[in-house]
């Protein structure tokens, strides 16, 4: 009996023992769970607190107002279309009522639909998207707490001027894309910086009553201001159309550039296309040919042969050549052209050859010269890069590579044939002559404004100095013998001295050149002195007569003598009456023009 | 039988706890309420159930409290048998009900009912009853524990078939607890722990989907969408909730991010809402709630009573520290619910009941010094 009481009291004093251990056990695990609230809640407290607001919010986009671009007058030349929806947030709304008369009332709404939205349970609501002017104004006066007026984009870049500089414009494509020209170039800055609203949802996506919401309003894109005259472009567009119309040609570019610090006054192609609607033309159309077609030039491309050989010394101006009809170089035959006049003495300087545009004349100096010192200059003149001009799409020039060119291509390079650029390299080319040497960048953007003030300006560059003032001169008179009396007379002024250069050049197909298919064109810079600008005429496929002198050349004259006048710079040669200035006028913009 | 006052401060633990989880449950609910009564939206669904349930359980409570436990020990094998047929009944098609595969409720007209939530306190009382059926606490390994777990272990099966892998869990470590508590050898425990483990390593190997679960578990944020993704969001929950919260009503995770977010996972929105703050409170409610527990256990002097008040306590007490554990990711997620906080008639009435016991258990303890204090009074 006794033993089974001493058994009884020793397993309840066990089991006792047992019961505290238990205890012991909970509270430590109570302890351990703390310590890992401990690090939840406190420690790790702000990594989950990011995670939980990137699960819990949703972004909603306010597009961002595309910049705007305009002319170096600043006129409008693209225009983006803002758009205005009405957002609310029902929850700030105290008299909804009230309100939704209001609203209805403006936007002309039914009161209900207008009710039942602002008493749902989000914490966000759109009223209406996409509202007229008219009634912006009039929502912009009232001042309804929980209203909010938020400027969106409609994506929609509107043209006013129709085909006016739409290579360098280009076009915007759906989702405010830039699809081509300075669209896409600049679209980076153009485009701005989209804006949001930012709203707690759960995990359906659905606005949460009591969310937060925030706005994050767009940045507007930076509008630009191109270094294109819209005058200047108008004329150069209708010059070139009426040229390409009237030789049954198959397209033909015109630029018209600030040889001195780069600046491109104009730029047009032809066929030229309606940015507004961009989609209704084929892409050859939409192509940019001014900065992406490759031709090869003809005989405005013996400027490199010129400055290479005077640059270099090798030979001077009164050097005298032998004037055959045609020389053999590595069993080819190589005539003159026959758009450059013949020969008539049996020896002749470097100024003939220019004068006249001698091919034979102009491959001897090549050939003296030597391949080393004609592709040095080549590569002077930036050849073997781009121009940096900021539109897209440009093209690399192609010639036959230094250590593979023969002989023979030397001596057709010297004349432009078997090399190809594009026209704005060749007009980059020509400038340096223009303006004492120096090798500019083309460029279309003179400033761009960001909305917050901010002025981008395109900084001045004078570029690197390529040519020697010597050979600059020689140059210069050199070409403006071409207009003096040699192949290019028809782009004489009567009232301006100019210097410029012909040039037909032959088209290859397949590795053979095409018969009667050429480019005409004519490059040059006025006043000879000191050149304010230089236009480059590119005519492809004109039918016969299809010289660079008689196609391209009177272009360049009219277009030339009318920008001359437009830009007020004081004539160079000649007497002027007085009484003639009207007339001019009248000559320089026709009679019923718009810019009288 | 001398009629002491009962244990007040338990009574209290639970009515601070019951108050805790009713606002959290209208907190958690709210939403999902909003979504389930989209004809008639009443965002107090759920609340007025739970405080239906809570009215009920204090009745349920009370008939605990004024059982008589001497005579209730007569009918524990009986209890048992008929609470191990409801099991099997509940497993029957077309007699339990069937929610997405599993087979866990009685279906009657405006409630369901859970029998494995019932036979939690059942199994209590029957483990309790048969270690000390001899009058005495009797801890031989083959003499008891054995036939013991021969008698339990098929209850816990069937509940661990409906499948409700979490109530049979704890089941099991209640039994437990009690057969350690009851003083078995420490040798014996050891025996029995090396015989569980192979079981439960076959039982992890079994299913592909367990498998899985446990990669989920072990790498949440490698499965951030599939295995891993109640982990993640109920991290979410507890880890934004900071020193102190984001504030009552103002949890983010409830609106569908966090399933079962007004049930198994309550604690994460406490912790959401409520931050540090909160779920220390709670933590250390449970943990006066053991000791109180414990405390009446230890004043018993009949066995039986003794056992039953410490399995009873470990019943609770082991349930919202494994649910606590889940939720924080210390524990793989098993789906119990945390007593008296999460939504749930079943789990509620029976916890409640559990209380009840304990409060009649209180009463009934012999304070030997109140004992002198009333005899001196009285003098």
């Amino acid at each position: 009996m006794v033993q089974e009481k001493f058994e009884k009291k020793l397993k309840e004093r066990k089991s006792t023992k047992r019961i505290l251990l238990v205890f012991y056990f909970v509270f430590w695990s109570s302890a351990l769970l703390s310590f890992r609230l401990f690090q939840l809640q406190v420690i790790d407290s702000s990594k989950f607190q990011r995670l939980a607001r990137d699960e819990h919010t949703e972004k909603i986009k306010i597009h961002a107002l595309r910049g705007e671009i305009f002319d170096r007058h600043g006129k409008v030349l693209v225009i983006s279309v803002p758009g205005y929806s009405e957002a609310a947030f029902p929850p700030k709304i105290k008299n909804k009522l009230k309100t939704a008369e209001t609203l209805a009332s403006i936007l002309r709404l039914p009161v209900k639909s207008v009710i039942s939205r602002l008493s749902s349970t989000s914490s966000f609501v759109w009223i209406r998207r996409k509202i007229s002017p008219q009634k912006v104004e009039k929502i912009k006066k009232l001042s309804l707490p929980g209203l909010e007026l938020i400027r969106d984009s409609t994506g929609k870049q509107i043209y006013p001027s129709g085909s006016l500089a739409c290579d360098i414009l280009g076009f915007t494509g759906i989702d405010d894309q830039g699809l081509d020209g300075v669209e896409l170039y600049y679209n980076k800055i153009l485009k701005g910086k989209n804006g949001y609203i930012e709203a707690e949802t759960d995990e359906l996506g659905r606005i949460l009553p009591d969310g937060k919401t925030k706005i994050i309003p767009p940045v507007s894109g930076a509008d630009l201001i191109l270094t294109i005259s819209s005058r200047i472009q108008y004329l150069a567009q209708e010059a070139l159309k009426k040229c390409v119309l009237s030789h049954h040609a198959k397209n033909g570019s015109i630029i018209v550039i600030n040889p001195n610090n780069g600046e491109i006054l104009a730029l047009a192609n032809y066929p030229a296309f309606n940015p507004n609607v961009y989609w209704k033309y084929s892409p050859s159309v939409l192509n940019d040919l001014a900065v992406s077609d490759l031709y090869e030039p003809g005989s405005t491309g013996k400027l490199f042969t010129a400055a290479a050989a005077l640059n270099s010394r090798k030979i001077t101006m009164s050097e005298k050549f032998l004037a055959h009809p045609f020389i053999n170089v590595d069993g080819w035959r190589i005539h003159n052209a026959a758009d450059g006049l013949e020969p008539t003495k049996p020896m002749h300087t470097i100024k003939r050859i220019i004068q006249d545009s001698l091919n034979v004349g102009a491959a001897s100096i090549a050939l003296k010269i030597g391949k080393k010192t004609f592709y040095q200059m080549l590569y002077k003149f930036g050849l073997n890069g781009l121009t940096g001009i900021d539109l897209p799409g440009e093209a690399y020039c192609l010639f036959p590579g230094y250590k593979r060119a023969r002989k023979i291509d030397l001596a057709t390079m010297s004349y432009g044939q078997g090399i190809a650029l594009t026209p704005i390299q060749l007009a980059r080319a020509y400038s340096v002559v223009a303006n004492g040497g120096y090798l500019i960048r083309p460029h279309v953007l003179k400033e761009a404004v960001f909305p917050d003030g901010t002025v981008f300006k395109t900084p001045e560059q004078k570029g690197q100095k390529i040519l020697s003032r010597k050979t600059d001169q020689d140059l210069k008179y050199l070409f403006s013998l071409v207009i003096k009396k040699g192949t290019g007379t028809m782009a004489q002024m009567r009232y301006y001295s100019a210097a410029g250069k012909t040039g037909t050049g032959s088209i290859a197909k397949n590795g053979v050149y095409l018969h009667g298919k050429y480019t005409a064109s004519f490059v040059g810079f006025v006043p000879v002195k000191h050149p304010k600008l230089l236009i480059l005429v590119k005519i492809t496929e004109p039918q016969y007569p299809y010289w660079g002198g008689t196609v391209a050349a009177p272009v360049w004259k009219n277009l030339a003598e009318k920008t001359l006048w437009y830009l007020g710079i004081p004539p160079t040669k000649g007497r002027i009456k007085i009484s003639l200035n009207n007339n001019l006028k009248d000559e320089a913009f026709g009679s019923h023009s718009k810019f009288k | 039988m001398k009629y002491k006052k009962p244990d007040m401060v338990l009574l209290f633990l639970v009515f601070v706890l019951l108050s805790v989880g009713l606002v959290m449950v209208f907190s958690s609910s709210t939403g999902i309420a909003l979504a389930i009564t989209r004809k008639h939206p009443n965002p107090y669904y759920f609340l007025e159930r739970q405080a239906l349930w809570v009215f009920i359980g204090f009745g349920v409570l009370l008939a605990a409290y004024h059982l008589d436990l001497d005579l209730i020990k007569k009918f524990i094998p009986w209890i048992y048998s008929l609470c191990a047929s409801a099991l099997l009944l509940v497993l029957i098609p077309g007699i339990g009900m069937d929610v997405s595969g599993a087979r866990r409720w009685f279906h009657f007209p405006f409630f369901n009912v859970q029998p494995a939530e019932f036979s939690k306190v059942v199994l209590v009382l029957f483990v309790s009853w048969f270690i000390t059926r001899k009058g005495n606490l009797s801890t031989s390994l083959w003499k008891t524990v054995i036939p013991l777990l021969l008698l339990v272990l098929p209850m816990i099966f069937l509940v661990y078939k409906e499948p409700d892998f979490g109530t049979a869990f704890l089941m099991f470590i209640t039994v437990m607890g009690i057969i350690f508590v009851s003083g078995i050898q420490l040798k014996d425990m050891a025996f029995l722990s090396l015989l569980s483990l192979p079981l439960g390593i076959f039982y992890m190997l079994k299913a592909r989907y367990r498998l899985k679960r446990l990669q989920g578990f072990l790498n949440p944020w490698k499965h951030p969408y599939t295995s891993g993704y109640h982990i993640i969001q109920s991290l979410i929950a507890v880890g934004s909730g900071g020193w102190l919260g984001l504030g009552l009503g103002a949890s983010r995770q409830k609106f569908f991010y966090l399933p079962d977010q007004h049930t198994d996972y309550i604690f994460a929105i406490l912790g959401e809402e409520g931050g540090i703050l909160a779920t220390l409170f709670v933590l250390l409610l449970f943990l006066f709630l053991a000791a109180r527990g414990m405390n009446i256990s230890l004043k018993q002097s009949d066995p039986f009573k003794k056992i039953l008040a410490a399995g009873l306590t470990i019943s609770i007490v082991s349930q919202a520290l494994v649910n606590i554990a889940m939720v924080i990711h210390l524990l793989p997620p098993v789906g119990i619910p945390l007593p008296f906080l999460s939504y749930g008639g079943s789990s509620l009435l029976s916890c409640l009941f559990m209380i009840g016991l304990l409060l009649n258990l209180s009463r009934a303890s012999a304070p030997r010094k109140v004992e002198m204090i009333t005899r001196l009074e009285s003098a």
